[in-house]
C-alpha cells in the first residue's frame, strides 16, 4: 500500500510540475527566429564593417556606423586583431576596434565575411539569456595607393551571442522583444 | 486521474492532491478552449491584414529605394523625404520576427529615423509594412513591419 500511494504521489507531482518545465522549452519556430534574428545581427555587424573600413566611406558616415556597431555589443566586449606579419593577438575594446579599423594604414581596403554560421547552438541559461558563438570568416586586404594589394590575410573568428527577452512600453502597450547582443569576437585562426 | 480516482484510497492527502490536480486539469481545459478561439481570432486577424497590406505598398517602394540607392547623397535625399511620411524621426518602429500562437515576437525596437539609415548602411529592404497608425494629420505615429 506504502509503495502504491508514494507512486500516486510521484506521478501527481509530475502532473503540477510538467506545464511549468514545458514553458522553459522554447517553441522551435519561435527558436529558428531568435537563430537567424541574431545571425542577422553578425551579417548587420559584417556590413558595418565593411563600411567602416572602405577608404570610400565619408568620414562623418563611418562615424554614424561606428555607433550603430558599437549598439550591437554589449559593454565591455573586445575584438581581437591578429597579423601574419605578429605571432600575438591583440585585444581591443569595440569602440577603440572600429576607430582603429576607419584609420587603417592602406590607400584601400576590402573586407568580406563568408561562411557566417552557428558553432555552438544558442543554450539557454539560468537566468533567461540564451547564449551561442556565430563563428564567421574574414577575408581582408589593403592596397598602397599605386593599387597594388600588399597585405591580405583570412581569420576565422567567434563571435559570442546573447539573446535576451525583454518588455519596453510602447504606445502605451508592453511590447515583448529579444534582445540580441554580441559579446567578444575571439580570433581562431589566420592564414594567408 | 480516472484511474487513480478508482482506487478509492483512504488518505486525505491523496484526496487534496486528486482536488489539486482536478482543479489544474480544468483550469487547462478551460485555458486550451480560450487559445482555440484566440488562434480562430487570429487567423481571421490575419486575413484582413493581408488584404490591408496591398496599401501599403507605396511606404514598401520608398523603403526599398533608400536600401538601392546609388550613393550616400542620393539615400540620405531620399530618407528626407520619407522622413516628411513621420509626425516625427522618433517615431517607434517595430520589427516583428515572427508570429506564435496569435502573439508577435519583435527585434529590439527602433525609430523611424534609425531605421531609415539601417536600410541607407545594411543594402537591402527585406521587410514588408505589417501596420501603420497614424497622427490626427495623417503622418505617421507608430510603423509595424515583418520580416519576409
Amino acid at each position: 500500500m506504502k509503495n502504491i500511494t508514494f507512486s500516486i504521489f510521484f506521478l501527481l507531482g509530475i502532473l503540477m510540475v510538467l506545464p511549468a518545465t514545458a514553458q522553459e522549452t522554447l517553441n522551435p519556430k519561435r527558436k529558428q527566429a531568435i537563430d537567424s534574428l541574431a545571425l542577422e545581427k553578425v551579417r548587420d555587424l559584417s556590413k558595418y564593417i565593411t563600411t567602416i573600413g572602405s577608404k570610400d566611406t565619408p568620414w562623418s558616415e563611418a562615424n554614424r556606423v561606428i555607433d550603430r556597431a558599437e549598439e550591437l555589443f554589449m559593454k565591455g566586449s573586445e575584438i581581437g586583431v591578429s597579423s601574419l606579419l605578429r605571432p600575438q593577438i591583440n585585444y581591443y575594446g569595440v569602440r577603440k576596434y572600429f576607430e582603429r579599423l576607419m584609420r587603417l594604414n592602406y590607400s584601400k581596403v576590402e573586407i568580406e565575411w563568408y561562411k557566417i554560421d552557428y558553432v555552438s547552438d544558442l543554450q539557454r541559461q539560468p537566468d533567461g539569456t540564451y547564449v551561442g558563438v556565430i563563428t564567421v570568416f574574414q577575408k581582408f586586404k589593403g592596397y598602397n595607393k599605386e593599387g597594388q594589394l600588399v597585405y591580405q590575410d583570412t581569420t576565422k573568428k567567434d563571435i559570442t551571442v546573447y539573446v535576451k527577452r525583454k518588455e519596453t512600453q510602447i504606445g502605451g502597450r508592453m511590447i515583448g522583444f529579444w534582445d540580441v547582443l554580441l559579446g567578444d569576437m575571439r580570433v581562431k585562426e589566420t592564414q594567408k | 486521474m480516472d484511474t487513480i480516482k478508482s482506487y478509492n484510497i483512504d488518505d486525505q492527502d491523496v484526496k487534496d492532491l486528486i482536488v489539486k490536480v482536478g482543479d489544474k486539469l480544468n483550469t487547462e481545459k478551460a485555458e486550451a478552449v480560450r487559445k482555440a478561439e484566440e488562434e480562430r481570432l487570429r487567423k481571421e486577424e490575419a486575413a484582413k491584414k493581408q488584404a490591408e497590406r496591398a496599401k501599403f505598398n507605396i511606404i514598401n517602394e520608398k523603403f526599398a529605394t533608400i536600401a538601392h540607392a546609388g550613393s550616400y547623397d542620393e539615400a540620405d535625399k531620399e530618407i528626407e523625404q520619407v522622413l516628411q511620411l513621420f509626425a516625427t524621426p522618433d517615431v517607434p518602429v517595430l520589427i516583428i520576427i515572427d508570429q506564435v500562437d496569435g502573439v508577435n515576437d519583435y527585434d529590439r525596437p527602433t525609430t523611424a529615423s534609425r531605421f531609415l539609415n539601417y536600410l541607407k548602411d545594411i543594402k537591402s529592404y527585406h521587410f514588408a509594412v505589417e501596420s501603420v497608425k497614424r497622427n490626427t494629420e495623417g503622418k505617421i505615429s507608430e510603423l509595424e513591419l515583418i520580416k519576409k
